[in-house]
């Protein structure tokens, strides 16, 4: 039989799980006459299509039956159902789903609220989770440790280099073995293919024996390539799928790397990436002999620790061994102390022992905000609950224990708190998925073993926070409903639950909630103003046009390349400042820049650094409370002489720079518009500035030469939230170290288009230059943008829940107070008493309290503007104030119309026949 | 126990098994509904009411053995029961008895 024509077997694994015993067979065998007829008809796709949907038709048909048999028995054998055993059956579930549809207010109001809030928990959660994580995705990964040295003369730094390596990797005992590496950028250079600038590692063999996984194709790195300094390259099984197009004789192709050669040995297998996103390793030869040079060279040490060893043994041992390379090597190695740490932790570094402890706190703090939330719709429940006060007793009467009555309103809670835990996770997922995007965009890479999804442990905590919010909802009004005052409810049933109280504590919440409300709702409707401003700003030049880089050379990177283990240089720093390799890279990147600016296609280019310094103007005295502050520190841009031609910005006072401003000793700056109006109010040309830097004498500072402004330009690319004074400082290639900011302007060609052809002319310039992240500007402000986006939409929906609880609650409080006075209302209507006078004084107490809220909230958003000094009052955007408040009373009014009008239909026979 | 009385469904699918006289099975039923109604019914439907009118004793099954194109399944046939019968005479009497006199006015109306 064709497997292709067969049904689809999940389809029939549901339906052999939901049938009866004694239907499986010949319902099965019914299906599959009509699906071969099916088939016939209609094809194979559609006829599968239908056998997925008689399958899930089969299993609800069938389960509903089942149920419903179950139920008709328990009747049979318990007279009366509500005296049967406190556990839940399926009568609890199905009358819980049927109370979700009675109340759609009450469930989308506390869905939603509690779905946000378990949406953040579930999020930080997973987030928390990946930092702590001890265990790497690697067999026994649960005892790869970070070695380094912590240095006690600067607290929370860790240090160790290649010496290092060598001395631990022989003496001991606490690991099986130890690996060194150190990550550098290489252009990768393959024939017919665009050339591309990939991070490398290079690593000792010992690090394949540590993660334990054999290659794919060919073999992994050697002791002996590290000893020979061989050219061999183990590539990733990813860069062998892309870049290699899976070639199946890529062992023993050579590849080029900067301007090296080395050939391919082995393949490693799919989703092995260690040790932290890696795809291309390297041998890291060094020369045992060389003492004092490897003391230079700083690498991550990586080991497994041996059967039996602990991380506080370990450090013990090593202790030992760090005293001697002590009296040792007095020079490199005196104040350190060796140190163990879990490899993932290390990598964030979170090495202090009080961090684990810190973050379940701060875990346990998001978590109550969910507890908050619900002990917000605990009151709306209880609202309801005592709507049904009279039901209760009732059932009470009839026999019902107070425990089957709790089980039952637990139960009803559960289904709302499941309802909000399984959209809180969907939400949860959704973030997760983005912000995993996010980070790998913004950070460049994550570490392999990150994978910020719905793990099982994640979706068990979802479900454990639901329980919670399913005790908190559900059993505190049930068992404050079910309490020993049922008797006297019964013998006033006739009530209508009237007589349960919301007392000062109701109207004590309320007040807070909407308090709450109106401190908080400024904020986050002022951060999401800013967000969405952000999201559609101008950048007030043609960005698409605009490719950028960052140029620098192999061997003169100080940058370090990853996000992790960053108090780690790149390999390829060089220890000791190289002149002649600097020059050398000055002299390629003025070449290229040439070369780049007589492209057809390239209107100009512009050299672009950008920095920050502390600027003190002169005739401003120095304030502050060290008075070493004149107006803080500022974007500095280094810019070429033809920057401001390039992006077209006008030049509104003075001039532009001229090709002598570069030169040493030249003074000429140029501020933007918005740095005039804010420091230089008196004019801007021709006052002086300077920079200020840290003295290496402590307490002192270091002035730079007095600049001169010679020229204002207008405002671009400014955050619209954080717009900034900027400075223009001259410069020039001649004058510069790597990494150099690069902007090269395209004519009418998509900017995109001409990447390739940049990348193809650094290689042909020299294959040590390295372009890092070209992209267009275009793209860089998009990115940017759907970062600000995002947490719009997030602050939003936690604003837009807020609102909703806070309405809920002052909906429930007015349908409670109506309900409560339903036989007063009745009698006042009775003995003439006007619509307007009933309805005032049902409105009497919900706008004192909403009022009260507001008052009392607008008061805490001055508290926490002052406190924070980045507010809405701040940023004297009041009418964020206002707007909340006058929102709130809307909300407010709104809520309460619903209860009001039902108030006012109150028949005075109907009301007064209770008696 | 007072007699319970049938569904407006479980006289259809009464109704479609004596249509099609003899041992019958759900596949042919299913076709008989749609046929004579003229709509598509939900298959687990009519299975779950075949099941359901076998437990009241109105209809009974028995198993046939496998044939070609049912992947080797056997087959489940039924045949109405006397009891089945007289539910079904019931029901039409009770109807009938709702409708008399109605016709003319009803007539009448349009």
């Amino acid at each position: 039989v064709n497997p292709r024509l067969e049904p689809p077997r999940l389809a029939r694994r549901l339906l052999a799980r939901s049938l009866p015993d004694d239907a499986r067979d010949d319902v099965d065998g019914d299906l599959l006459e009509v699906y071969a007829r099916h088939c016939a008809h209609h094809g194979v796709t559609r006829a599968r299509l239908w056998y997925c949907t008689q399958a899930v038709s089969f299993s609800a048909r069938f389960l509903a039956e089942r149920l419903r048999q179950r139920d008709v028995s328990v009747e049979r054998i318990d007279v009366n159902p509500l005296r049967c055993r406190a556990m839940p059956s399926s009568l609890d579930v199905r009358l819980a789903a049927r109370m979700l549809v009675k109340y759609p207010g009450l469930s989308v109001v506390s869905v939603t609220g509690m779905a946000v809030a378990i949406a953040i928990g579930t999020v930080v959660f997973s987030i928390l989770a990946a930092l702590l994580e001890t265990k790497v995705p690697l067999p026994d990964g649960q005892r790869l440790v970070a070695l380094s040295n912590a240095i006690a003369t600067k607290p929370g730094t860790n240090e160790s280099s290649l010496l290092d390596f060598e001395t631990w990797r022989g003496r001991l005992g606490s690991f099986q073995d130890v690996a060194a590496f150190t990550t550098v950028q290489r252009n990768l250079l393959i024939p017919e293919t665009p050339v591309e600038l990939v991070r490398v590692v290079r690593m000792t063999a010992s690090g394949f024996g540590i993660a334990r996984t054999s290659p794919l194709m060919g073999r992994p790195l050697l002791d002996e390539d590290d000893r020979s300094n061989a050219r061999v390259l183990v590539i990733g099984y990813d860069e062998w799928q892309y870049r290699f197009a899976a070639d199946p004789a890529v062992v023993g192709r050579f590849v080029r790397l900067g301007n090296e050669d080395y050939t391919v040995v082995g393949v490693m297998p799919k989703g092995f990436r260690f040790p932290v996103d890696d795809g291309y390793w390297l041998p890291l030869a060094f020369e045992p002999a060389e003492r004092e040079r490897s003391a230079a060279i700083p690498v991550t040490i990586v080991g497994r620790l041996a059967e039996g060893a602990t991380i506080q043994s370990a450090e013990a041992e090593m202790a030992t061994v760090g005293a001697r390379m002590a009296a040792e090597y007095p020079a490199t190695h005196e104040g350190l102390r060796p140190q163990v740490r879990w490899y993932t932790r290390a990598f964030f570094d979170i090495e202090n022992p009080g961090t684990v402890p810190e973050a379940q706190y701060f875990l346990l703090f998001i978590s109550l905000l969910l507890v908050v939330v619900a002990v917000n719709v605990a009151i709306l429940v209880y609202a309801r609950t005592a709507t049904r006060a009279g039901e209760i007793a009732v059932r009470t009467a009839l026999g019902a224990t107070r425990a089957r009555v709790v089980t039952q309103l637990f139960v009803e809670a559960l289904a709302l708190c499941v309802a909000a835990a399984l959209m809180g996770l969907a939400i949860a997922g959704l973030t997760l998925h983005t912000l995993q995007a996010i980070a790998e965009r913004q950070l460049g890479e994550l570490p392999f073993w990150v994978d910020l999804a719905l793990s099982p442990a994640v979706v068990a905590y979802a479900l454990a926070l639901a329980v919670v919010g399913a005790v908190i909802v559900g059993v505190l009004p049930a068992l404050k409903a079910t309490g020993r005052r049922v008797q006297q409810r019964l013998q006033q049933l006739s009530g209508h639950g009237a007589q349960m109280q919301l007392g000062r504590a109701w109207t004590g919440l309320i007040i807070a909630q909407v308090a709450v409300a109106v401190a908080v709702l400024p904020f986050a409707l002022h951060f999401t103003e800013e967000a969405v401003g952000e999201a559609v700003a101008d950048v007030g030049y043609p960005a698409a046009e605009f490719l950028e880089a960052s140029l620098t050379m192999e061997r003169l990177g100080a940058r370090c390349p990853r996000i992790g283990f960053c108090d780690q240089f790149s390999g390829d720093t060089i220890v000791v400042p190289d002149r002649a390799l600097e020059q050398h890279f000055r002299d390629r990147a003025a070449e290229l820049i040439r070369r780049i600016e007589s492209e057809p296609a390239v209107a100009g280019l512009s050299i672009r650094i950008r920095g920050a310094e502390r600027v003190e103007i002169e005739g401003i005295p120095l304030g502050g409370a060290d008075r070493r502050i004149s107006v803080g520190t500022k974007p500095v841009d280094r810019v070429g002489a033809s920057f401001f031609a390039l992006y077209a910005m006008p030049v509104l006072a003075g001039r532009s720079f001229v090709a002598g401003d570069a030169r040493s000793g030249a003074t000429a700056v140029i501020v933007n518009q918005l740095f005039a109006e804010r420091h230089l109010d008196g004019g801007a040309l021709g006052r002086r500035l300077r920079f200020l830097r840290e003295s290496k004498i402590a307490g002192e500072v270091d002035a730079g030469p007095w600049l001169e402004v010679v020229g204002v330009v207008r405002d671009f690319e400014e955050h619209s939230y954080e717009p900034s004074g900027r400075l223009y400082l001259p410069t020039d290639v001649a004058q510069l170290a790597p990494p150099i900011g690069l902007a090269i302007r395209m004519r009418a060609h998509p900017a995109a288009t001409v990447m390739p052809r940049v990348r193809e002319l650094v290689t042909i310039v020299d294959p040590r230059l390295q372009l890092d992240g070209l992209n267009t500007a275009a793209d860089r402000h998009r990115q940017n943008r759907r970062l600000s986006r995002y947490l719009g939409v997030g602050t939003a929906i936690a604003m837009l829940s807020v609102l909703l609880l806070s309405a809920a609650g002052i909906y429930a409080m007015m349908a409670f107070t109506v309900a409560r006075r339903r036989r007063e209302i009745g009698i006042r209507s009775a003995l003439g008493a006007d619509a307007q006078r009933v309805l005032r004084s049902v409105f009497a107490r919900a706008s004192a309290q909403v009022s009260a809220g507001i008052v009392l909230g607008l008061l805490g958003t001055v508290a926490l503007d002052r406190l924070t000094g980045r507010g809405p009052i701040n940023d004297g955007n009041l009418t964020a104030l206002l707007l909340v408040a006058v929102v709130m009373m809307t909300v407010g009014v709104i809520a309460a119309i619903g209860p009001a009008r039902r108030g006012l239909a109150v028949q005075p026979t109907e009301a007064l026949r209770a008696d | 126990m007072p007699h319970q009385g049938l569904g407006d469904f479980e006289q259809i699918v009464l109704l479609a098994i004596l249509q099609l006289r003899g041992d019958v099975y759900g596949v042919p039923i299913v076709d008989e509904i749609e046929r004579r109604t003229g709509r598509s019914v939900s298959r687990a439907a009519v299975y779950v009411t075949l099941r359901r009118l076998e437990q009241k004793r109105l209809i009974s099954s028995k198993m046939y053995p496998a044939t070609a194109g049912r992947g080797g399944r056997p087959r489940r046939c039924v045949r109405v029961e006397p009891r089945g019968l007289q539910a079904l005479r019931e029901s039409r009497t009770a109807v009938e008895q709702m409708w008399r006199g109605l016709t003319p006015r009803l007539e009448g109306l349009e």
